[in-house]
């Protein structure tokens, strides 16, 4: 009982850290974009200010993985619910986005038919499929975008959770998952493009997507969406349904007993974080100009699990952070020694696991703790 | 599995003959959420 409550103590102590972290965090996500943006709209390329448009996009790539890692945080750190495939999710976000991109290209495309994108016309198809009716409507895609992601964790949770599907084996079908919807859209019959997915796309609302301030106010929009994300998740979670919630979390069977339909609570958070994982997947493409199956690899959805437990899971700010150093991480080590990342990326999340339980901001609060702690002995002594 | 597979495969292409295999496992994990022979008594959760 004792180990116990030293357990949720050390718990709650994480948490306090991270809810007195969050204003300060948007706060700097806000200078951090702006200033960015500035650097680049208003300095020439030779000058000491200036940040080059590739950092503008791969800083808004990063933004778009942030964003997933909180998705997976808010149910993994604050649910225990271990999702093995939230990549489908962002992966279904990202293709209704590009399908509204393709529809853009209008007469453009290598074949020029004003209706159908290039890979139809391709497969000789005379007409757009049904699925894709409404997907030249902005608006329409946007609503696709949450709703499609929404719609299957709605279905998918309601049945695990509703027959208490838990632990490992939630975290094998949704693994699953994933692996079905990767196969599915391999497929040319689909109509999403087989393996080459949806790409070549010319711009965005009417804005070329090759234009400096496009690339800008797509960063600008993600930095808002990741702020508004944490903020909201934040409100949920300290309200008193995020403590029914997080006792779901420690002790779902004792939460069950007291009168919580813990199944329900699980649901909603669950397509809570899929919408979010869908908005990622839509703010990541435009940004990376592709959508292909690949997306829906197994093995991604696995990575953003790494970036969170490496971040400190049931800690928004640093789910968001880890996803943000692992990132950058990859991007500098896959450009120095590419074969080496993998083993770099394991034997930091086994580093972790070991030695940070907790993560990065587990150490952070730790440090924290102990400098107040040596502080108090400090003024004691000299008193 | 592999049997299964193969069964389904000779009635449509590969990809969706895993793809169903998939969703079957995912039906039946829904259904016995603890897999065929459960562990039971005082040890279970």
């Amino acid at each position: 009982m004792i180990s116990f409550s030293n357990f949720l103590q050390a718990r709650s102590s994480v948490s306090s850290a991270s809810n007195g972290a969050v204003l300060p965090f948007v706060i700097l996500l806000f200078i951090a974009t702006l200033s960015c943006a500035l650097g680049n709209l208003l300095f020439d390329a030779d000058s000491l200010f200036y940040v080059s448009t590739y950092t503008i996009t791969l800083l808004g790539k990063y933004l778009c993985y942030a964003l997933l890692a909180l998705a997976v945080d808010i149910i993994w750190g604050y649910c225990g619910i271990l999702s093995l495939g939230h990549g489908a999710f962002f992966a279904l976000g990202g293709y209704a986005m590009g399908m509204y991109l393709m529809r853009q290209i209008g007469d453009r495309g290598v074949y020029g038919n004003p209706e159908l994108p290039d890979f139809m016309v391709f497969l000789d198809w005379q007409q757009l499929p049904w699925y894709w009716q409404g997907f030249d409507q902005f608006w329409f895609a946007m609503v696709m975008v949450a709703l499609v992601p929404g719609l299957l964790a709605f279905v998918f949770g309601w049945l695990a959770f509703r027959s208490r599907v838990t632990g490992v084996y939630l975290s094998i079908i949704t693994q699953a998952l994933t692996y079905a919807l990767l196969l599915a859209f391999f497929r040319n019959e689909m109509g999403f493009g087989g393996n080459n997915g949806l790409t070549d796309f010319k711009d965005i609302l009417g804005y070329s997507l090759q234009a400096d301030s496009t690339r800008v106010a797509l960063l600008i929009t993600t930095a808002i969406a990741v702020a508004l994300v944490l903020v909201v998740s934040q409100l949920i979670l300290k309200s008193r349904m995020g403590k029914v919630i997080i006792a779901i979390r420690d002790t779902e069977a004792r939460a069950r007993f007291l009168g919580y339909r813990t199944d329900r609570y699980k649901v909603w958070l669950f397509v809570y974080s899929a919408v979010i994982a869908g908005i990622a997947g839509a703010l990541y493409v435009p940004q990376v100009g592709i959508i292909n199956p690949g997306e829906f690899a197994p093995l991604n959805s696995i990575e953003i699990v790494v970036w969170v437990a490496i971040g400190g899971r049931g800690t928004l700010v640093g789910a968001i952070v880890g996803a943000l150093l692992v990132n950058y991480a990859k991007t500098r080590f896959t450009a120095i020694m590419p074969e080496v990342w993998l083993f770099a990326l394991g034997g930091l999340f086994v580093l972790v696991t070991l030695f940070l339980p907790k993560g990065l901001a587990g150490l952070a609060s730790d440090l924290k703790h102990k400098f107040i702690a040596r502080n108090t002995k400090n003024q004691q002594v000299q008193n | 599995m592999i049997a299964l597979s193969n069964f389904l495969q000779a009635r449509s292409s590969v990809s969706s003959a895993s793809n169903l295999v998939l969703v079957f496992i995912t039906l039946f994990i829904q259904k016995r959420p603890k897999g065929l022979l459960p562990q039971k008594g005082r040890a279970a959760e």
